[in-house]
């Protein structure tokens, strides 16, 4: 094996590739990536997921989508049980896995006679036929951490739930956006659902964001983390699902709902 | 638009709430977490360090394994060495994203766990994927050693590095993560050194070993290189169940056999954080 790197330390290697420029390949440069929330959505049943789906099936002719779940209420369920019993974070994450894999396999039936196809995570790399052939590839939002999952620095609900896993897949793919479909109309400084007197948020960096430290947030906060070092996806945008539209308002690259975005400079 | 709350709840203590809320996190808060398999010893053998070397680094090592599991519950792990680095230049060099090398850098990982399983299977060793990892138990049980996937299996899923492109989760850092879900003994890490010098002992000659050294502590010292991944150490901070690490010098017969016993030999790191 010649090779320049071979007798280096991966501390070495590390730091090498840390003055390494140049293109990383963008794997699906005109896909989008939707995900659809669990609790925010999934969980109210057809009022929120017919029409939802409907939009879906009309923009899939124009877009080329691709889904990913959450988890929602059952996922709160199960961690609510695992917590009394002591477990540690690997094993709740490996709990969450399973919830939105099932919710990813409801959407699959409902959308199958659109072309709803459910990806598991080992055929990831048969995302560029479906999507050549115009099929809705669906995938379970939560990250395959499982056992791994790291322990967070507080408390025990992983920080790697499906936001996480979602964001880090369309950085690995390169897709073009990312789309958040919630409950509410974006970002606010508390949680609207709480009935608090909060502000909603139209556009904000990444920087500002994390330097605000506000005491809830609509999208995990390992998100904001990873965008920070995020190489291809540098803007999210969260919408209200529930309102009629939006989706392909957000899909057109209209300002609907929050913009959260990476400042060149971070 | 709906405006009432028509979402089908499940009653639980979580119910209605958003897992991001800081109150929320900080109420399942726990003193002391499950472990799952404690009396399990976890080792990793280092790849470059240690298999890469081939029969010189692990003809000694593979009876020095098969006496101990007689007495020792063992699960056994193995990094991906020379191989793997090479995969890692070659895809930076090709623009690869860090998912992309994570997924394809495990295989290295899957070589070396098959070459040890075989070296070790008079002695009951056995791979055990992650599907299978419910079984662990009957396997232990019965004397048999798990030889498990060190690489964890963030793969398209891995995260962008603060600096750089190489995936931050390691195989040190799967075998520490896997210590501290399953509540194991603390992981042994089998490298080519003696243990966390002052600097590189490969390098340079007036270095010293460090016996015993916090994670804070260490990353305070802002040393060059680690002898183990850096992540592992960051992790240390915030672990509940794995709280040490032990590093020795693979190399030098009897240095496990210590390990085990809990003897003073090569260095450990443990969380000096509460």
């Amino acid at each position: 094996m010649k090779n320049n790197f071979l007798n280096f330390d991966l501390s070495d290697l590390d730091l090498e590739t840390q003055s390494t420029r140049g293109r990383i390949v963008r794997m699906l440069p005109d896909a989008h990536l939707v995900k659809i929330g669990g609790q925010s959505i999934m969980d109210r049943g057809k009022a929120a997921v017919f029409p939802l789906l409907r939009e879906i099936t009309r923009l899939r002719k124009k877009y080329r989508i691709i889904i990913g779940t959450g988890g929602g209420t059952r996922s709160r369920h199960v961690y609510s049980v695992a917590l009394d019993l002591g477990m540690p974070t690997g094993i709740i994450a490996k709990l969450g896995e399973s919830v939105s894999r099932q919710n990813a396999r409801i959407l699959h039936m409902l959308l199958a006679s659109h072309g709803g196809v459910y990806v598991p995570n080992d055929h990831l790399e048969m995302l560029p036929i479906y999507l050549a052939s115009g099929s809705l590839p669906i995938l379970a939002g939560m990250p395959p951490y499982e056992y791994w999952e790291e322990p967070p620095r507080v408390g025990r609900i992983p920080d790697c739930r499906t936001d996480a896993g979602v964001y880090l897949l369309a950085e690995t793919l390169g897709v073009r956006s990312l789309i958040f479909i919630k409950d509410e109309d974006g970002l606010y400084t508390g949680d609207p659902k709480k009935g608090k007197k909060v502000k909603l948020i139209r556009k904000i960096s990444v920087r500002k964001l994390l330097a605000l430290d506000l005491e809830d947030l609509i999208i995990e906060r390992s998100v904001l983390k990873f965008m920070a070092d995020a190489k291809h996806v540098r803007r999210i945008q969260i919408i209200n699902g529930l309102k009629p539209g939006q989706l392909g308002k957000a899909l057109r690259g209209e300002p609907v709902g929050t913009i959260i975005y990476k400042n060149e400079s971070l | 638009m709906i405006k009432k709350d028509t979402r089908k709840h499940l009653p639980s203590r979580l119910m209605r709430e958003s897992l991001v809320s800081k109150e929320v996190i900080r109420g399942t808060q726990i003193r002391k977490e499950f472990r799952i398999l404690p009396d399990v010893n976890l080792i990793k053998i280092g790849g470059r360090s240690i298999m890469d070397r081939g029969k010189a680094g692990l003809e000694n090592l593979v009876e020095e394994i098969g006496r101990l599991r007689r007495k020792y519950q063992l699960i056994i792990g193995v990094g991906g060495g020379a191989r793997e680095r090479h995969t890692y230049s070659l895809g930076v060099d090709l623009g690869l994203p860090t998912g992309g090398l994570a997924t394809i850098a495990k295989a290295m990982s899957e070589q070396n766990a098959l070459m040890l399983q075989v070296l070790l299977a008079k002695h009951g060793a056995i791979r055990t994927p992650q599907e299978h990892f419910e079984e662990l138990p009957l396997y232990l049980a019965n004397g048999a050693i798990p030889v498990i996937t060190a690489m964890p299996p963030y793969q398209y899923w891995e995260q962008p590095p603060p600096r750089g492109r190489i995936p931050p989760h390691g195989s040190d850092t799967g075998m520490f993560l896997f210590s501290e879900t399953f509540g194991t003994r603390p992981l042994v890490l089998l490298k080519d050194v003696d243990g966390l010098y002052t600097a590189d002992p490969r390098k340079n000659k007036n270095v010293r070993l460090i016996p015993r050294i916090g994670a804070r502590e260490l990353l305070d010292l802002n040393l060059p290189g680690l002898p183990l991944e850096r992540k592992v150490v960051e992790l240390l901070l915030q672990a509940r169940n794995a709280t040490e690490v032990r590093i020795i010098n693979g190399l030098v017969p009897g240095n496990l056999t210590k390990a085990l016993q809990g003897k003073n030999v090569g260095t450990v790191i443990y969380k000096d954080e509460k």
